[in-house]
């Protein structure tokens, strides 16, 4: 039986399931702080400057904390993730 | 510039890179630097699902877990508060689904109580497992079933078995082995699970499969609160790993406690045997 694969990114079903399992339980496992600076940046779109306004800190501190915050979360997924290569969308 | 500060300027690129909204000569220098970069491509390899996951299920993904007694209700095809925001949670959501998927079942299994009240906190599926009378096992097929024919769950391609793993060592004649088809992409074994006595509901238990020589290839991590409810009604853990990473060979399933290595509650072995079908 043939898989249906996305068009756009090539991955399955399955891939795409499992994926998204990985990303959800990172996320359930990362602190508060982490989950809303995550939340502004990749779904509210917020550009640096605003998040930084948002939150009365420098854009450095932004960029220090979300990529602190991406690190917390790759060390959640690589157990995972280190070995898929295969889940390569 | 000096190297680091070249270093730190393009790591700053990484979350619009994995949010899919670099500018295109940015890429191309960021995907230069990864060439030569091990730390920053590490990071861009484990987060390469993460824009892509995000925009698929927008707030889904952040949501916290609904109320165990909307998912019952749910599942029984009862009027619940928001039935959209339970079907974003389901499509992300593998130990939800599960779930749902059970009550769904126990409710229809002949001798069930299709009509008793939902009960207002968790675990339902304890309660929904007593009324039935089923053992565990054939709870657990059951949950299997129901996940398979749940109509909110994503296209899953062929059939996909749930073992039970037994308490074995390596070697053992009680032994779980399992065949993995050609083409099957993801696994859910069942871990048995007693409760560990004395450790606060709080504590952080992890399991993890491991291969013999030791590479991890799983891991899951929950508050022993959240296991035991998972595992309330069937006295097992589902874990769903990623079957590619599966070859030939025997594994370990390891529960530990906060203590880490030093500190395991509970292992168990399984073996994977190519499939009979050549695969």
């Amino acid at each position: 039986m043939g898989e249906p694969v996305d068009e756009d990114s090539g991955a399955t079903a399955e891939q795409r399931l499992i994926s998204d399992q990985l990303v959800r339980r990172a996320l359930d496992e990362a602190t508060p702080d982490c989950r809303a600076l995550i939340r502004a940046y990749f779904l509210e779109g917020l550009p640096y400057a605003e998040l930084a306004s948002r939150l009365d800190v420098p854009v450095g501190t932004v960029k220090s904390r979300l990529f602190r915050c991406l690190q917390c979360l790759r060390d959640s997924m690589a157990p995972a993730t280190h070995r898929a290569g295969k889940l390569t969308p | 510039m000096t190297p680091d500060r070249f270093h730190e300027e393009v790591r700053d690129g990484i979350p619009a890179f994995v949010a899919g909204q670099l500018a295109e000569d940015e890429v191309r220098r960021l995907e230069a630097h990864l060439t030569a970069c091990e730390d920053c491509a590490d990071l861009v390899f484990n987060l390469r699902w993460l824009g892509d996951a995000i925009g698929r299920h927008g707030d889904a993904m952040f949501e916290p877990h609904p109320d165990p007694a909307e998912l019952a209700r749910m599942a029984r095809g009862k009027p619940v508060l928001d039935r959209e925001r339970l079907e974003r949670h389901l499509a992300v959501c593998a130990a939800c689904r599960l779930e749902t998927a059970g009550w769904s079942t126990a409710s229809s299994l002949p001798g069930a109580q299709r009509e008793a009240p939902v009960p207002k906190t968790a675990p339902p599926l304890a309660r929904a497992v007593k009324t039935a009378a089923l053992p565990a096992a054939g709870l657990i097929v059951g949950l299997l079933l129901g996940y398979l024919a749940a109509p909110w769950r994503s296209p899953w391609n062929g059939p996909i078995d749930l073992p039970v793993l037994q308490r074995a060592t390596r070697g053992s004649a009680a032994i779980t082995r399992i065949h993995v088809k050609p083409g099957q992409e993801a696994l859910v074994v069942a871990v048995r699970f007693d409760p560990p006595d004395a450790r606060p509901e709080t504590e952080i238990l992890q399991y993890q499969v491991l291969s013999s020589d030791g590479a991890v290839i799983y891991t899951l991590r929950e508050p022993l609160e959240r296991l035991r409810r998972h595992a309330g009604s069937s006295g097992v853990v589902p874990l769903l790993i990623d079957s590619r990473q599966l070859p030939p060979g025997s594994y370990r399933v390891v529960l530990t406690g906060a203590g880490g290595p030093q500190d395991t509650i509970a292992v168990t072995w399984f073996e994977v045997e190519p499939s009979p079908t050549g695969g």
